[in-house]
């Protein structure tokens, strides 16, 4: 890719440049699209329409106009908040979900960098974003936004465990943590001769591993039914509340970038990343890069179809479900798997 | 154990069973109905906005004053001899111009009372809910047909006519009286008489029924002539 880009583009620091925002691209598409389809899904699952008529089909240029209203926005910092934490915290939100896409192959020809602890790179970036949350509930000086805070902590710490452990079990049997070797692993169609290669189908245990592995991720990109640091009908708008215009929107944007982040984790962990399901068929960096995204994508929508479905945990339950349920599931799966690698 | 399995089990029955519902639902035919676009069906004896067909109305007021919020304001000219209003499509005919006829959909509480009392079906409740103003007084609607001009000739019209009327009834009166003032003097003398007899009978009759009634009648008859005198007296005093 970066050759590629070389062939057309004078070398140096704009071919860096290109390079590195392309994930922005997808991302700033991706969120368009992605809040259309949410507002389509929930209007859709209620019986009702959604937005229709901005844009003329179907309401599809609803988040652009949205987005331009937004920009329009005055910014209001509260007088009591601290003003530059205040003002850091949504950048940091959005840059924390961003720097994670370093280490996810989009296609076979990209990916941002080829480090060696790439999974390991991931969980620990993302980490940033509870710090970014907490940055923004304490500047905020309102009390809900505290809550709202102190719940993103408590839940982001409990969480990361079971969503490692299960990562951990994947790693297992690949045996490394960089993601495009783990793709090329489960490159090709030999499982049972016609499933494709994919760590999903490598053992019962991993559907199991999936499961925990997709709570887990519900639960870190703060999705319903774990949204408690939001939790719009009781905290107001949990740390967003004082936050208005686009830096409120930063944070929206990054909550959809997590969405996708966590989904492109999980298609390339247990669903093949950017191979084709059908073999060599449809295969080739640009299909790689589309079937990344598509698989990405029907997660996603899993996240938005269970949003429709699901209440909201209470606290108590959250921490109940993570420890009581998760951690100790996903540690015997562990071990299952482990005892299965040793036998077959 | 067994209960966290137990637990588990539900939870995942439950989850399915719920998204099983929430799938069946983004394929269902939404309920929306986008309303600029296209509008519901609204029920037969639905009651919105007051409508008159002034052509029909004959001005009786029967509206006006079933009104609950005295919402309806009318006016009528009484329409003289020589004029046809022609009838109503009821066969009612029309004796009077409505010159006003205004519905403050303001103060209207939409209760249909107005539109039964109506003898030709005039006023009738129409189809239509988008009339919303910024001025309050753009809510009162008019219907009657009449401009200035036609009102102002009506009433000048019906003026020059009671006129004659009340000349000639007064011509009519005055001749009457004439032939009334050549009896006068005759018949006052006998109506102090009769008041008279009257006031003894009734002192004399009292305690005997049959007696008693007819003193009754007979006093019922003075104060009458007794009356009669007086208003004759008042009149001539008049003059």
């Amino acid at each position: 890719m970066q050759q590629f880009l070389e062939s057309f583009l004078p070398a140096g620091p704009l071919v860096v440049f290109v390079f590195s925002i392309i994930p922005l691209m997808i991302i700033l598409l991706y969120a368009l699209f992605a809040i259309w389809l949410e507002r389509k899904v929930a209007g859709h699952v209620q019986d009702r329409l959604g937005p229709m008529l901005t844009g003329g089909w179907h309401g599809w240029a609803q988040t652009i106009a949205d987005l331009l209203k937004m920009i329009q926005k005055e910014d209001i910092v509260p007088a009591k908040a601290d003003r530059f934490l205040f003002k850091m915290a949504p950048f940091i939100a959005f840059a924390a979900s961003y720097r994670a896409f370093v280490a996810i192959p989009l296609s076979s020809g990209y990916i941002g960098s080829m480090i060696d602890v790439g999974v390991f790179y991931i969980v620990a970036i993302t980490s940033l974003l509870s710090v970014s949350i907490i940055m923004a509930g304490w500047a905020s000086n309102n009390k809900w936004s505290l809550l709202g805070a102190m719940r993103t902590a408590a839940q982001t710490v409990s969480y990361e465990v079971p969503t490692v452990v299960t990562i951990l079990s994947v790693i297992l049997v690949t045996g490394t943590l960089n993601l495009m070797e783990v793709t090329e692993i489960q490159t090709g169609n030999a499982f049972l001769g016609f499933l494709p290669n994919w760590i999903i189908f490598h053992s019962p245990f991993m559907v199991i591993a999936f499961v925990l592995f997709f709570i887990a991720t519900l639960a870190e990109a703060h999705r319903v039914p774990f949204d408690l640091p939001e939790s719009e009908s009781e905290l107001v708008g949990g740390y967003q509340t004082e936050y208005s215009g686009m830096r409120w929107g930063l944070f929206m944007l990054t909550e959809y970038a997590d969405m996708l982040l966590l989904s492109l984790v999980g298609a390339t962990l247990f669903f093949g990343g950017w191979n084709s399901p059908f073999g060599s068929f449809m295969d080739g960096p640009v299909w790689g890069a589309f079937w990344m995204l598509l698989k990405g994508m029907i997660l996603v929508f899993l996240m938005m179809w269970l949003r429709w479905t699901l209440p909201r945990l209470r606290v108590d339950q959250l921490m109940n479900l993570c420890w009581k349920y998760l951690i100790p599931i996903s540690f015997v799966n562990l071990v299952l798997i482990a005892l299965w690698e040793m036998i077959f | 154990m067994v209960k966290a399995l137990n637990d588990t089990y539900t939870a995942f029955k439950t989850i399915f069973v719920g998204m099983g519902v929430t799938m069946r639902h983004l394929f269902k035919k939404s309920v929306t109905v986008q309303y600029p676009v296209e509008r519901d069906v609204l029920p037969e004896r639905v009651r919105l906005k007051l409508h008159v067909n002034i052509d029909d109305c004959i001005g009786c007021r029967l509206c006006e004053r079933a009104c609950p919020v005295e919402c309806i304001d009318i006016g009528t000219i009484k329409s003289t001899d020589d004029d046809d209003l022609g009838e109503t499509s009821t066969g009612h005919k029309k004796k009077l111009w409505v010159d006003k006829f205004d519905i403050d959909m303001a103060k209207c509480c939409y209760c249909e009372l107005c539109v039964h009392p109506c003898p030709t079906d005039c006023i009738t409740m129409v189809e239509e809910y988008e009339y919303s103003a910024y001025d309050r007084n753009d809510l009162i609607f008019s219907f009657s047909d009449m401009t200035p001009e036609e009102i102002e000739a009506a009433q000048k019209k019906l003026e020059l006519e009671e006129e004659e009327k009340r000349r000639k009834k007064e011509e009519a009166r005055l001749a009457k009286q004439k032939k009334a003032e050549v009896k006068e003097t005759g018949k006052e003398e006998e109506t102090v008489k009769a008041d008279g007899a009257g006031e003894k009978k009734a002192e004399a009759a009292s305690g005997d029924a049959v007696a008693d009634k007819e003193a009754r009648r007979a006093a019922r008859e003075a104060r009458r002539a007794a009356r009669k005198a007086e208003r004759e007296a008042k009149k001539k005093s008049e003059e």
